[in-house]
């Protein structure tokens, strides 16, 4: 065990603090999201959702009931409209993949799968767009800010995050 | 479907350790729960489950391996083992995406083969019977069929890679240490004088 022992923190502050982390890097995929030409912003700001929701539903104790619920409502929304995204992406990607090892005769049924897949995914853009924008008409982001300053926790957002290879953050892990 | 984080119980001011051992220990206990979906290739959506509950176990020992008490509580050894389980939950989580997205993937190709198929019988949009050998892309339908078959057989063998891996005794084993540790954190804790 480690003899240094910081000042420990109680586990509402803790939270607090992992979860303005995780909106942060949730938010840094703002912008890329909402220009819908980058699945992997999609993919990352999914993730970063998903993450910040298990702290903030672990935590709920930490707020105040009708904050929690509101904003809890407002994190599934973007969750949920971000899951169907990256689950037509996915498909996308894979189909166009696996039908270029067929011979191309055989390829014009997954060929028009794929445009009403494009056509889906376009509109699915659409309610991704419109949901990031209430995110912030209803300035979600300065909501969260308000209920984890007592906390002594900011949201740091980078949304102009140099990226790697893979398209993360420079010497990022990739989350799944 | 597995369900969300539930909050942990109204225990101000619960400290990082304690908040860890429940949500861990919670988790866990999802994991466990719907881990016997592993030997049913057919439970497709228990398997789903499965997935959930392990990426919420991985997140959640993720977030507290991130607290500065964390490194304090946990001897050296503890910390190995967690973080060799969560290098076998990011790959458990993998394998089992795999097989969803086969399992999701499967009806889009065939209600895309009935689309082409529905073709070639029936009525016409005037009311007229469909007959003749003319109207239904057979090659296209050979595509489509090609394409699920290799995805069928894509998916056993992601199946038979989950089901190796999760029989490995090292897996069984990290998985055992991480009740043992809870239980070691737990009895810990409780002589620990509250704050």
């Amino acid at each position: 065990m480690d003899n240094q022992t910081p000042r420990p923190q109680d586990a509402c502050t803790f939270a607090a603090h992992a979860l303005a982390h995780r909106l942060g890097r949730m938010l840094s995929y703002f912008d890329g999201v909402l220009r819908g030409k980058d699945p992997e912003a999609v993919h990352q700001m999914r993730v970063w959702s998903r993450r910040a929701r298990v702290v903030f539903e672990l935590f709920a104790d930490c707020f105040e009931e009708k904050d929690f619920k509101e904003l809890d409502k407002e994190l599934r929304s973007i969750t949920r409209a971000l899951r169907e995204a990256r689950d037509l992406d996915v498909m996308l990607e894979r189909l166009q993949r696996e039908q270029e090892s067929l011979p191309p005769a055989q390829r014009t049924g997954i060929q028009q799968l794929c445009e009403q897949l494009v056509q889906k995914r376009t509109q699915k853009q659409q309610e991704v767009a419109a949901t990031l924008k209430r995110f912030e008409a209803r300035r979600v982001k300065e909501q969260f800010e308000k209920l984890l300053a007592p906390y002594g926790a900011t949201i740091q957002t980078k949304t102009d995050r140099k990226r790697s290879k893979n398209g993360h953050g420079k010497n990022e892990p990739t989350p799944r | 479907m597995a369900k969300t984080s539930q909050p942990l119980a109204k225990q101000r001011p619960l400290s990082v350790p304690q908040a860890a051992v429940a949500a861990i220990r919670r988790h866990l206990a999802e994991v466990t729960q719907h881990a016997s979906a592993i030997h049913r290739p057919e439970a497709v959506h228990e398997l789903h489950d499965l997935r959930i509950a392990i990426k919420h176990l991985r997140y959640t020992l993720e977030l507290f391996l991130e607290a500065p008490e964390m490194e304090s509580a946990l001897y050296s050894a503890e910390k190995t083992g967690l973080e060799a389980l969560l290098t076998d939950l990011r790959h458990l989580q993998e394998l089992l995406g795999n097989i969803h997205d086969a399992d999701v993937l499967m009806p889009t190709l065939l209600k895309q083969l009935g689309r082409l198929v529905r073709k070639g019988y029936g009525k016409d949009a005037d009311g007229a019977s469909i007959i003749g050998v003319h109207h239904v892309d057979l090659e296209g339908c050979e595509g489509l069929v090609a394409l699920c078959r290799r995805i069928k057989e894509q998916r056993a063998q992601h199946y038979a890679e989950l089901c190796q891996f999760w029989e490995r005794p090292e897996r069984q084993k990290l998985f055992s240490e991480l009740a043992a540790l809870l239980a070691r954190l737990e009895a810990d804790l409780a002589h620990v004088p509250e704050r």
